[in-house]
Order: structure tokens, then C-alpha cells, then sequence
């Protein structure tokens, strides 16, 4: 207990680790208040610069960005009506209503204090839960695994795109990415299409940052004369009795978010619409209509979307498994440091998962801080001609990757992904499944075959054990009701489910 | 709530191009599959080509799908009208010039070393984006390269070609 509280207690004491956690959380602000920027690409370009670095400085600079990040696209939610980031999409709903009456510091005040709430909660909610999840993951055969990858590729397939094929077609494709190289197993080169260079794989690091940097570069320079319009801010500090009066909407959205957050592939931006949607029918008497001004509106995503951070990291740290992008990016970055989250991070380097929790922590008091202050130079950095900014972030993009092994050609293969990406971005494809299924490949592979070896590949033994272990059952039908709901078949059966119920309730 | 924010809409925007894109993705999975067929030791279900087969198929199957989905969409619209728009919506100036820029950045990267080419992809890039004029993106792009010369040597210890 001693030991644990004094990894906790870690980034608390030592000034270095306070100073870089402040620096992420102020840095992930304003790049998650800059549209355009999002906290992802920050994080996968943060990975390259400081994979020298020892894991724990890395560490806290990275969980400070995502804290950050994920709360500062609500500012420019409020304040411009662009949402900084997708998290921040709901929060606009409400949010830039209130700003045009006026309230403009009030809602900067309420989403600042909801999401550090959220956030708190969800810290509580990784350091209950994680210790529980790691020990029983332990259990876990190489089939539930496998069964897990998919589960994560499907969710985040069929949850953040308007197509569930679009979201299967880049999951698979960041499989596929993950699978160029030498064959892990037996040494076998794939896709490597005789090129000796290719036989080490193509770098993670170089795809996340061409698909989330340069990609979403490109489709920023269609749109370079956007300006927006500023609002004036005055009485930020939210009352407590306003709080207090919202008080169980606020822990209803943080346990949504937490939920949400821990599903593999979901992250903040999910819970957001999530927990508005959820606010809009629980709560009879808003303070005004939703879509008009409600404070409702503004606390219930800002708490869903930072309580989903505590969230993702459960399964992250606990099962390897990305709870979101930018979870994904960060188990890219340990395995940099030559850590490996799963099972068995917690017993191997058990001061890892409360030195995160007191990062988390630290940081959310941090957002607080820094949520609260420095509005005016928020107005000056979100102003910044995209002509000037984008240039610099290609040219950090290519630093970044040049830096992963200080070769010009990982910069290339960045640069293309960078311009495929784009495409992807422009017909509608989302990006989030490329980075998942590039981390979950490997998983998902060495799963599949351990289990099938085992089997002595029979496919029949191989679905019978996904169909007798109680786990491997739970997982195969959730995955198959997953399928199911995204096809016409269901949406006509809960049509006549809803048609009937309706003449049901008629009669009486 | 503001029509179109849930995720899971069916897809109702005209993307001019998406067509040719996907035809483009089915010829790439196709070439997937084909170059996975060929990963020698293919005789059980656990060998290092079965996965790659699987996941080829995926991609197939969805690209299909997508097209088969929005056939009627597609079917709007001729292939010669398509190819004009799709300029304007994938290919404006801003995009193509500066994919050109960034193509002759890569060019000269190796042979005139960092600090010159960088210095010269931020100077063209700020003109070029109508970020500053030719003097203030001179000035600008000096200081900024300063700044990341100074922050990458010293502090993430990165050493420039």
C-alpha cells in the first residue's frame, strides 16, 4: 500500500513530472481548442520526440495532452461554434447558444468544472476497477483476445462513421499495415514484395502521424479563410449551487462516459452524444431548451467525454487494448519504451498503473487551473492563420518521423499515408479504425493462430471453443448481436416491435 | 438535436470521386488477396498467409458493400461528370500545389540537408497559404526553425539530417 501510494504520489512530489504533466495539460488546451488539431495527432507526433525519454516524463507530458486536448475542444465550441475536437461536437449544441446570450464565460465556466468532475470520476473509476479487470484478464485465453480485437474494431467501425463498412474497410486496412514485415511466428516475410527494407514492417509511429497530421493538414487547406467570431467572456467561475442543483446529471454523464470509455474503440467523442442525448430525455425542465442555451447541455457531454479518459485506460493498461485513438497512440508509445500493457504490466510494473492514476489526477487539477484562466491568450493562439500554423505542423510531422529511426524513408511512407489519408477523410472513411487495427493487429493475429493451433486447425474445435468457455461465449454473442444491429434484418424487426408496441398501448 | 450529428446516418452527401475511390480500394484489396494467396506455406488454417487471407477478404467484401449500397447514388451521375467535379471537391488549387510543394521539399531534402530545405518548404508554403507576406514568412520561418532546431537538439534529443 506504502509503495503504491508513493508511485502515486510520484508526479506530485517530483517537480520535473509536475512541470511536464502542467505543460501537457496547458499544450493539449489549446491544441484541442485549435480545429483542425487534435489530440491524437499531438500525441502520435509527441511519441517520435520522446521515445529517449524515460517512460515516466513521457508519460505525464502524454496524459497531460489527452487531458488537455480532450477538453479544450469545447472551448472553441463555445466561444467560435467549431468544436475543436469530435468530443466537443455536442457540447456546441448548447454551448454557442449561450455564448450569443451572453453567457459565454459561464458555459467556459460549467464545461471547465463538469469536465474536470467527469474527469475525477473517471480517474476513481480506472483505479477501482483496473486492479480487478487485470486479475481476472489473466484468465483470458488467446480466442477472448481475439474475440476482444474484433469486438473493438466493429465498435469503433460501427460508432463513429455513417457506414459500418467504412469503419471495417480502414479497421482492416490497419491490420493489414500491421501485418507488412516478418512474420512474428515463423520468420515468414508478408507484403514485403521482395524489398529488404520492408521486412522490419512499416513504423506505427509514421502511419499515426501521416494519418492524423498530415491527412488532416490537407483537409484544413480547404478551408484557410475561415474566421471566427470571437464572444466576450466575463464571470468564468461556475456557482456552486448551480453545480450542486446538476449534481446527478453530472455523475449520470460520468458513468456514461466511464462506460463508454472502456468499451474497446470508443472514446470521448461517443460519450458526448451519448450523454447529451441521454440529458435531453432524462431531464423534464431545462434551464432553457436544448439546442437554445441549456446549461444541461453543456455539463453532459463535458462530463461524459473527460470520465471516457479514465475509462479508456481500463482496458488499455488492463487488456492491452485501446479504449479509443488516442489510448491506441499511447500503447504504441510504451511499447517504444519497451512495455508492454496487458495482463501483465500490472504485475510486472505495478508502478506504472498508479503512477498514471496520479498523472490523471494531477492533470484534471491542472484543467481546473488552467480551464478557469488565460481566455484572452486562448483568443490570440486560435486566431492564428492556418496558412502560418499548418506549414509547422507538416514540419514537425516530418521531424517527428524522421526522428523514430533517423531515416528519410520512414518520412516518406508518412508523407503518403498522409495524402491517403486525406482521401479516406474526404469520401467519408474514418481514420480512428487505421491506428486501432495497426495496434490490434497483432493481438488479433496471434490470438487467432494460438487458438487455432490449439485446436490442431480444425475450424470446427476452433468455433466450438468460442461457443462452449462461458467468457469466449459472452464475447461471440456480443460480437454477433453487434453485426446483427447494424443490418436491415434487425431494423426491420425493431420497427415491428415499435409499430406493435405503439397499437398495444393505443388499445389500452 | 441538429439533424445529421448521430453517428450512424445513412450517408446522403454527394462526394464527387467516392466512385472512382472505391473502385481504386477494390483493385488494391484484390492485389491484397492475391499477393496473400501467394505467402508460401499455405497448409493450415494457423500459417502466416491464413490471416492476411482473411483479412484481404474483409476488405473486399466491405468495398463491395459500399459500392452495392450506394449504387443508386452512384447511378445519379456519369462517370465524365464525376471526373469534373471531383476536382473541385478532392483536387482544388490549395491541395495540388501544395502536395507539389511538399513533393519538391522531399526532392531536395536529402541533398541540400535540413535546415536549408526546411527553410525554404516553410518560406514557400507561408507565401503560398497566404500566411505572410515574403519578408514576415522569411523572418517567420527563420524563427520558427530556430525554435525547433534549439527545442529538438536539446530537449527530445533529435538529431537532424
Amino acid at each position: 500500500m506504502g509503495t503504491s501510494l508513493q508511485y502515486f504520489l510520484m508526479p506530485i512530489v517530483d517537480i520535473k513530472l509536475l512541470f511536464l504533466t502542467a505543460v501537457g495539460t496547458f499544450c493539449g488546451i489549446y491544441v484541442g481548442a485549435i480545429p483542425g488539431l487534435s489530440v491524437t495527432m499531438a500525441v502520435s507526433i509527441l511519441i517520435s520526440f520522446t521515445f529517449s525519454w524515460e517512460v515516466d516524463p513521457a508519460l505525464a507530458l502524454m496524459i497531460g495532452i489527452y487531458t488537455g486536448g480532450v477538453y479544450g475542444g469545447s472551448r472553441s465550441a463555445v466561444l467560435l461554434n467549431i468544436p475543436g475536437a469530435p468530443a466537443a461536437v455536442a457540447t456546441g449544441f448548447d454551448g454557442y447558444p449561450l455564448a450569443k446570450l451572453g453567457e459565454a464565460g459561464k458555459a467556459v465556466g460549467l464545461s471547465t468544472t463538469a469536465s474536470v468532475i467527469g474527469g475525477v470520476l473517471g480517474v476513481v473509476a480506472f483505479a477501482t476497477a483496473a486492479p480487478i479487470i487485470s486479475e481476472y484478464s489473466l484468465m483470458f485465453a488467446p480466442r477472448d483476445y481475439f474475440l476482444l480485437a474484433i469486438m473493438g474494431l466493429l465498435l469503433v467501425g460501427s460508432l463513429s462513421g455513417e457506414s459500418l463498412a467504412k469503419g471495417v474497410f480502414t479497421g482492416a486496412l490497419g491490420v493489414l499495415l500491421s501485418m507488412v514485415g516478418m512474420d512474428t511466428f515463423t520468420g515468414q516475410g508478408r507484403f514485403t514484395f521482395g524489398s529488404i527494407g520492408l521486412m522490419t514492417g512499416i513504423h506505427y509511429v509514421a502511419i499515426m502521424i501521416g494519418i492524423f497530421g498530415v491527412s488532416e493538414a490537407f483537409v484544413q487547406l480547404h478551408d484557410l479563410d475561415v474566421k471566427p467570431i470571437k464572444q466576450d467572456v466575463t464571470k468564468i467561475i461556475p456557482s456552486w449551487r448551480l453545480l450542486s442543483q446538476h449534481m446527478y446529471l453530472i455523475i449520470k454523464c460520468a458513468l456514461i462516459g466511464i462506460g463508454v470509455g472502456a468499451l474497446p474503440g470508443t472514446g470521448g467523442d461517443i460519450a458526448a452524444l451519448l450523454a447529451y442525448g441521454h440529458a435531453r430525455r432524462s431531464v423534464k425542465k431545462p434551464t432553457r431548451p436544448f439546442g437554445e442555451g441549456a446549461y444541461e447541455g453543456v455539463i453532459a457531454p463535458e462530463t461524459a467525454n473527460n470520465a471516457a479518459i479514465g475509462g479508456a485506460f481500463i482496458p488499455m493498461l488492463t487488456l492491452g487494448i485501446p479504449g479509443d485513438a488516442v489510448t491506441a497512440v499511447l500503447i504504441g508509445a510504451l511499447f517504444i519504451h519497451g512495455l508492454k500493457p496487458g495482463p501483465m504490466l500490472m504485475i510486472e510494473t505495478p508502478h506504472l498503473f498508479w503512477y498514471s492514476t496520479g498523472c490523471m489526477l494531477l492533470a484534471n487539477v491542472f484543467l481546473l487551473i488552467l480551464g478557469l484562466s488565460g481566455i484572452k491568450l486562448f483568443a490570440k493562439i486560435v486566431e492564428v492563420r492556418k496558412g502560418l500554423l499548418l506549414p509547422i505542423i507538416i514540419m514537425i510531422s516530418v521531424i517527428g518521423t524522421y526522428a523514430i529511426n533517423n531515416s528519410i524513408y520512414d518520412v516518406y511512407w508518412m508523407l503518403g499515408f498522409g495524402i491517403f489519408g486525406y482521401f479516406l477523410k474526404m469520401y467519408g472513411f474514418q481514420t480512428g479504425p487505421v491506428i486501432l487495427g495497426v495496434i490490434l493487429g497483432p493481438l488479433m493475429e496471434t490470438g487467432y493462430r494460438q487458438a487455432m493451433a490449439d485446436q490442431h486447425n480444425r475450424l470446427v474445435g476452433f468455433i466450438s471453443q468460442l461457443l462452449v468457455n462461458p467468457l469466449s461465449l459472452v464475447l461471440t454473442l456480443s460480437m454477433v448481436f453487434m453485426i446483427l444491429g447494424q443490418t436491415q434484418f434487425w431494423a426491420k424487426v425493431r420497427g415491428r416491435f415499435r409499430q406493435s408496441h405503439g397499437s398495444a398501448q393505443e388499445e389500452l | 438535436m441538429p439533424a445529421g450529428v448521430w453517428p450512424m446516418t445513412e450517408q446522403t452527401v454527394q462526394r464527387p470521386g467516392e466512385r472512382l475511390f472505391l473502385w481504386f480500394l477494390l483493385a488494391f484489396s484484390v492485389f491484397i488477396l492475391i499477393a496473400a494467396l501467394k505467402i508460401p506455406h499455405l497448409e493450415n488454417l494457423s500459417s502466416s498467409g491464413a490471416f492476411p487471407i482473411f483479412i484481404a477478404s474483409i476488405m473486399i467484401s466491405t468495398t463491395v458493400r459500399i459500392l452495392w449500397q450506394n449504387r443508386k447514388r452512384y447511378a445519379a451521375s456519369t462517370l465524365r461528370e464525376e471526373c469534373r467535379q471531383v476536382h473541385a471537391f478532392a483536387f482544388p488549387g490549395n491541395v495540388v500545389g501544395y502536395a507539389l510543394i511538399l513533393f519538391l521539399y522531399i526532392l531536395t531534402t536529402t541533398p541540400l540537408h535540413f535546415l536549408p530545405s526546411s527553410f525554404g518548404l516553410l518560406v514557400v508554403s507561408f507565401i503560398f497559404l497566404k500566411g505572410a507576406s515574403p519578408l514576415r514568412s522569411m523572418v517567420i520561418a527563420g524563427g520558427t526553425l530556430a525554435g525547433i532546431y534549439v527545442l529538438f537538439q536539446t530537449i527530445f534529443k533529435v538529431i537532424l539530417w
